[in-house]
This record gives structure tokens, C-alpha cells and sequence, in this order.
């Protein structure tokens, strides 16, 4: 079998440490990337080899360091330019193989009305809607598809630019506003109707594509615990997908990568309604972020099978019949506060323990010492655990919850697990609103929390705290000099003097 | 007595620690005091044992960043902010700490002691070195905490000399 022989990984952070180690152990050198900012951070460090660009989103730029340190391949990780047709043709144009779909299917999925009209014609069902109209246009539609509705703006995106209409007699006007507000907001007040899903649940189906004609799907992924729009905790399989249901999502998840020509990792995206209908969201045209759960309940290295899939071999049977075992979740830990609108926070990472144990695993680049900054995802950390059943998986994922350790930066890991002990969690009972449902006051109840506060001065009476803070503020810097105040200093055990 | 003021959603909360032998007893506002077995096990982590049930312990994690304390303990993550009542550098003035990792070999005097300048309170040994730990100024020591055979960290804390006020 025919793998490349050097890949650049052209990302950063957990991602490119998390390809890197499938590439060592395949035999695969590979070639990291690094700014000028990230030239101590673990990805940089770990790949063996490693080259600075100035930005990790400049196609040409990426394109020319993997010509300069001789990959023959190109992994675009997530996020960054891997969703960027631009990119493919770039890598192309250099003789080198990209490790992802053809920038055709790329072109397709990326925009929203293709990848609708796409869907439609392979027969994939997607959210009932009409093209842009009127108010008057909308109001047969609306009835037709029964209300609620979304109007939509066609240059919003996002949870941006839409809104809900329950009353017929309120069309008319809440079409007034939205059309004036997606003016002043996008300059275009073009409005169309839209379905809305009740009570949701965000499924999607994980599917591989090789270039020999073979389209598998490897089973779902349920990723309705958001927030803000971005997710935070999936899981496989989902309580809410039976065999048959699953059986029927993933055909429709394969003729909607059959129907762009498909090759190499990717994820059909749906919303799952209360009765079980189901409804085309988007296709991610890359490896998603919570692959680790189908990597568990698998048994198989997605970034592995990118490897040969890109180097032209079919999939191994392993992958053509896929089986499915146990539970899997994984939590995303975020430099955030929850008790502050999830805002991304900042900070020096100065204490860091991750758990470990059977079925746990952490997928990270971080080293105490380490500055978090803003300027890019304030993702920290991927934990995610396997056991035999659900609630197995949920109480080892709150057990390595409590064992990860992460000081000087506020992160979300009380948070994720006050939303694991949620008695509608472990039902099951999960849709993308469950956070607003069920944790909108968080935290419950205000903490006091004195043994927190003596462990405090206990570490504060042993000196602690001292891991690479700076004092400021002293008037005199030599006040409290331990040097100042010493003695004479004797040899242990003699009673001849040394000073 | 070696105290600390905390302030936690606008409210202080004063926290104070008094040694008993093997054992730390820390009081924290009007509660029932906590009493524990401290042992150290890291530059940052520390396992504390209660006295009243010695199968029952707690591990902590803790790190300053400035004023704020960030504190892993049973499972959850905390963030205080100490309040600054005795000088800006979160020490207390008249504070001396050990000037690199060492162990307590010897301890002269006792919290609520008064003494002289350049009097020994404290041996230390390192490096097969003993150090004599002498006061910088005339005082009282308060925040002792320290015993015979206690590890010591590089920066840490030994004990303050409240000066003594001028006529």
C-alpha cells in the first residue's frame, strides 16, 4: 500500500499533534507549521520537523513551506483553510496530494443554496422551504408547511438573520421587520420560508469515501449539547437513533456524498425531529473534531484510513463493514466562563493534570507555562471516554471530568460535568435547547465553598502558588530577601563553621 | 495564628490556619474548623488528611497568579481573590522565606515570641548545609507554622516578624 511519505500538517494545536501521531506511527514523516507566536507550542514540537509561516490561513504561503521541506502531501486538519476549495487547487497546482475531498465536492457543500438544490435532486431530505418571495408570496407556503416558520434572510447564516412566526396574522409584519433589519444588517432584505424543526436534536453520520466507488457510513453522532451554536459535548451512538432510523440515515448520508463526488472523510450533518423525521443541515468536508467517538466505538483511526484513501488505496474491510461497540462521549473543554455567557478567557496555564485510566482518552497539545490567548478557538482540550453502555460511559466521563486539572484559566469542566448529573442527560432526554432548558441559571446554587477556601491557605502557608508568579508591588524588591537574613552557614553533621 | 482575607463574589471571607503539633487548624469564617495531616507531594499539591477520620483525604492543587488563587480540590475548580490587607506583594512584610528547597532541622522560637534583631529562629538544612534563619529586625513571629523535619520549598514562606512598634 502506497501512503505519502511526508505530510505537512497544515494546522495547529490538538488537531496537528493528533495527526502527527497517527503519521509517526504509520511511518509517515511529517512536517509541522508554526506563527511566529506558536513557535513553543507542543505541535510544533512534537511533529520532528517543523517550519514557521506567517499565517496558517495564507494558501500560497502553506503551499510553498510544503514544497520547501519536500511533503509530497498536504492534511488541512479542521477549521483554517479546510474547507477551502482555493486551498485544494492550490496544494494541486503544486504537484502535491491534498488529504481531503476533490475541491469540487468542497465547492458544493460550501454554499448553502447548491447544497440544497444537490441534496434535493439525490433525493436527501432537507428542512421544507421556499425560494425568496414576497410576504404575500410566503403566506401559502407557510400554510402549507404549517406553522411555525423561520423567515429567513438569505444573507444571514449562523442564527443570524432569522425569525420565528407562530400567527398567521403576524407574517406581514415580523416580515416587515426582518426584511428591513436583513438590509440594514447584511444590505440585502431578501427573505424566504422556512420549516421549523421542533425540538431538534443535531445527529450527524460520520461517512468515508475512497476512490474505488466504495461510500461507507460509520455510524452517528449525537452533538445536540450546545452552546452559542457550537457544540460541546457528542456522543455515539445516540439514545435517540434506533437501527432503523440509523439504517435510513446513513443511505441518506451516502447519496448525499455519492451525489458531489466524494472522496475521504467527511460528515452529514441533520436535524432530528420528535417524530423521527430527519432534515439535511450541511455536509463538513473534512475531519470533524469529535471524530475520537467514532474512533472508539470503531475501533478504527479515521486519520489512518485518510492516509491510505489519499494514497489511493480502496478501504480495508474493517471499514467497509463497520462494527459498532459500546458508548462513547466526548466533552470539549474550552478556556470559557459559563457563568459569564461562555465568554473565551485568557490566561498563563500554570497547574495541568489529565486524567487517564481505561477508556479515557485526552486529545491536547498543552505544557504548563503556557500563555491562552484570544486569537484563536478557545478550545483547550478534547476528553473523551468508551465503556460498554451509556451510563457507563457517562459516570468514567464524569470520574476523568473531576480528575483533569487545569489552573490559571477559567474553563468550562465544572460546568460540563453539572451537565452530565442532569437527571435528563442520563434519559437521554437531550435536544439543542437543553442548556437553556435545563442550566440557564448556572451555577445552581452560589457555591460557598469553605474547605475550598482553607485547602487555599493551606497551600498558601506552604508557599505555594509560586509556580512562575512575579511579585509586584513591594516598595523595596530586596525587603524579605531570604539571602538578607541568613546566618552562618555549618557543614552538616561537623561543627567546623563555612562562612 | 497566620490569617487570610478571601474575597468571593464582593464578600470577604477571613480564612486563618494555627499549627497543633502534627496537625493545621484551619478556621474559616465562623464554621467549625478543619483540622488535617498535611503532606506535601509536589510543588503545587498537597494531600490533606483530617484528623477526625484518618482514612478520609483530600487532594489539592493550587497555584497564585498575583492575588488570585486558582484551587483544584475534590473534583472541582475555584478562583479566590485575596484580599491585600498587610502590603502589596501578598506576603506580609517582615515575612522571610526559604531561599531554596530545604528541611527544617531545628525551630527556636514560637508564634507570639518576641525577639531580637538578628536573633535564630530557624535552622534549615540543605545541600548538607545548615542555614540559620535570624530575624531581620526586632518583632513578634506570627504565621509559624513549621516543625522539625517539615520539607521546604524554594520561596516558601517560613514565618513573619511582626516589627515591633515604635515608641
Amino acid at each position: 500500500m502506497s501512503l505519502p511519505r511526508r505530510v505537512l500538517i497544515a494546522n495547529r494545536g490538538e488537531i496537528s499533534v493528533r495527526i502527527a501521531r497517527t503519521c509517526h506511527a504509520a511511518g509517515v514523516e511529517v512536517v509541522a507549521v508554526y506563527t511566529e507566536p506558536d513557535a513553543g507550542s507542543p505541535h510544533a514540537l512534537v511533529a520532528g520537523r517543523a517550519i514557521q509561516v506567517e499565517s496558517y490561513v495564507d494558501p500560497e504561503a502553506l503551499c510553498e513551506a510544503a514544497r520547501l521541506s519536500g511533503c509530497d502531501a498536504v492534511h488541512p486538519g479542521y477549521g483554517f483553510l479546510s474547507e477551502n476549495p482555493a486551498f485544494v487547487a492550490a496544494v494541486n497546482a503544486a504537484g502535491l496530494t491534498f488529504i481531503g475531498p476533490p475541491a469540487s465536492a468542497m465547492e458544493v457543500m460550501g454554499s448553502k443554496t447548491r447544497a440544497r438544490a444537490a441534496m434535493r435532486e439525490a433525493g436527501v431530505p432537507v428542512v421544507p422551504g421556499t425560494e425568496p418571495g414576497t410576504a404575500a408570496e410566503l403566506m401559502p407556503a407557510a400554510v402549507e408547511i404549517g406553522y411555525p416558520v423561520f423567515l429567513k434572510a438569505v444573507a444571514g447564516g449562523g442564527g443570524k438573520g432569522m425569525s420565528i412566526v407562530s400567527d398567521p396574522e403576524e407574517l406581514e409584519r415580523v416580515y416587515r421587520q426582518a426584511s428591513d433589519e436583513a438590509a440594514k444588517s447584511f444590505g440585502d432584505g431578501t427573505i424566504y420560508l422556512e420549516k421549523v424543526v421542533a425540538r431538534p436534536r443535531h445527529i450527524e453520520i460520520q461517512i468515508f469515501a475512497d476512490t474505488h466507488g466504495n461510500t461507507v457510513a460509520l455510524g452517528e453522532r449525537e452533538c445536540s449539547i450546545q452552546r452559542r451554536h457550537q457544540k460541546i459535548i457528542e456522543e455515539s451512538p445516540s439514545p435517540a437513533v434506533s437501527p432503523e432510523l440509523r439504517e435510513r440515515m446513513s443511505a441518506a448520508a451516502v447519496a448525499a456524498a455519492e451525489a458531489v463526488g466524494y472522496v475521504g472523510a467527511g460528515t452529514v450533518e441533520f436535524l432530528l425531529d420528535t417524530s423521527g423525521d430527519f432534515y439535511f443541515l450541511e455536509m463538513n468536508t473534512r475531519l470533524q473534531v469529535e471524530h475520537p467517538v467514532t474512533e472508539w466505538i470503531t475501533g478504527l483511526d479515521l486519520v489512518r484510513l485518510q492516509l491510505e484513501v489519499a494514497g489511493g488505496a480502496a478501504l480495508p474491510p474493517e471499514a467497509l463493514e463497520p462494527t459498532f461497540v459500546g458508548h462513547a462521549i466526548e466533552c470539549r473543554i474550552y478556556a470559557e466562563d459559563p457563568a459569564a455567557g461562555h465568554l473565551p478567557q485568557a490566561g498563563r496555564l500554570m497547574l495541568m493534570r489529565e486524567p487517564s485510566g481505561p477508556g479515557v482518552r485526552v486529545d491536547a497539545a498543552l505544557t504548563e507555562g503556557q500563555e491562552i490567548g484570544v486569537h484563536f478557538d478557545p478550545m483547550l482540550a478534547k476528553l473523551s471516554c468508551w465503556a460498554r453502555d451509556r451510563d457507563a460511559a457517562i459516570a468514567r466521563m464524569r470520574e476523568a471530568l473531576r480528575r483533569y486539572v487545569l489552573l490559571g484559566v477559567q474553563t468550562n469542566l465544572d460546568h460540563l460535568q453539572d451537565i452530565l448529573a442532569v437527571p435528563a442527560f442520563a434519559d437521554g432526554d437531550i435536544t439543542t435547547a437543553f442548556l437553556d432548558e435545563h442550566l440557564a441559571d448556572w451555577p445552581l446554587a452560589d457555591e460557598v465553598a469553605p474547605l475550598a477556601l482553607a485547602a487555599t491557605l493551606l497551600a498558601d502557608r506552604y508557599g505555594a502558588g509560586r509556580v512562575g508568579s512575579v511579585d509586584t508591588g513591594t516598595a523595596d524588591p530586596l525587603a524579605g530577601d531570604p539571602w538578607r537574613t541568613l546566618g552562618r552557614f555549618r557543614l552538616s553533621g561537623g561543627s567546623g563553621e563555612a562562612s | 495564628m497566620a490569617a487570610r482575607t478571601f474575597s468571593i463574589r464582593g464578600e470577604e471571607i477571613e480564612v486563618a490556619a494555627r499549627r497543633d503539633g502534627d496537625h493545621l487548624t484551619i478556621g474559616v469564617a465562623e464554621g467549625e474548623p478543619y483540622v488535617w495531616h498535611v503532606r506535601r507531594v509536589g510543588a503545587a499539591e498537597f494531600v490533606a488528611r483530617e484528623a477526625e477520620d484518618e482514612q478520609r483525604t483530600h487532594t489539592v492543587h493550587a497555584v497564585r497568579d498575583q492575588t488570585t488563587w486558582w484551587v483544584h480540590l475534590d473534583g472541582r475548580t475555584y478562583r479566590f481573590q485575596a484580599v491585600l490587607d498587610r502590603g502589596g506583594s501578598g506576603a506580609a512584610p517582615g515575612g522571610l522565606t526559604a531561599p531554596i528547597p530545604a528541611t527544617v532541622v531545628e525551630v527556636l522560637v514560637a508564634d507570639g515570641d518576641e525577639v531580637d534583631a538578628d536573633q535564630v529562629l530557624l535552622v534549615l538544612s540543605a545541600m548538607k548545609m545548615q542555614l540559620e534563619v535570624r530575624a531581620p529586625h526586632a518583632g513578634t513571629v506570627a504565621d509559624l507554622l513549621l516543625a522539625a523535619g517539615d520539607p521546604v520549598d524554594g520561596g516558601q514562606q517560613l514565618l513573619t516578624i511582626v516589627a515591633t512598634e515604635a515608641d
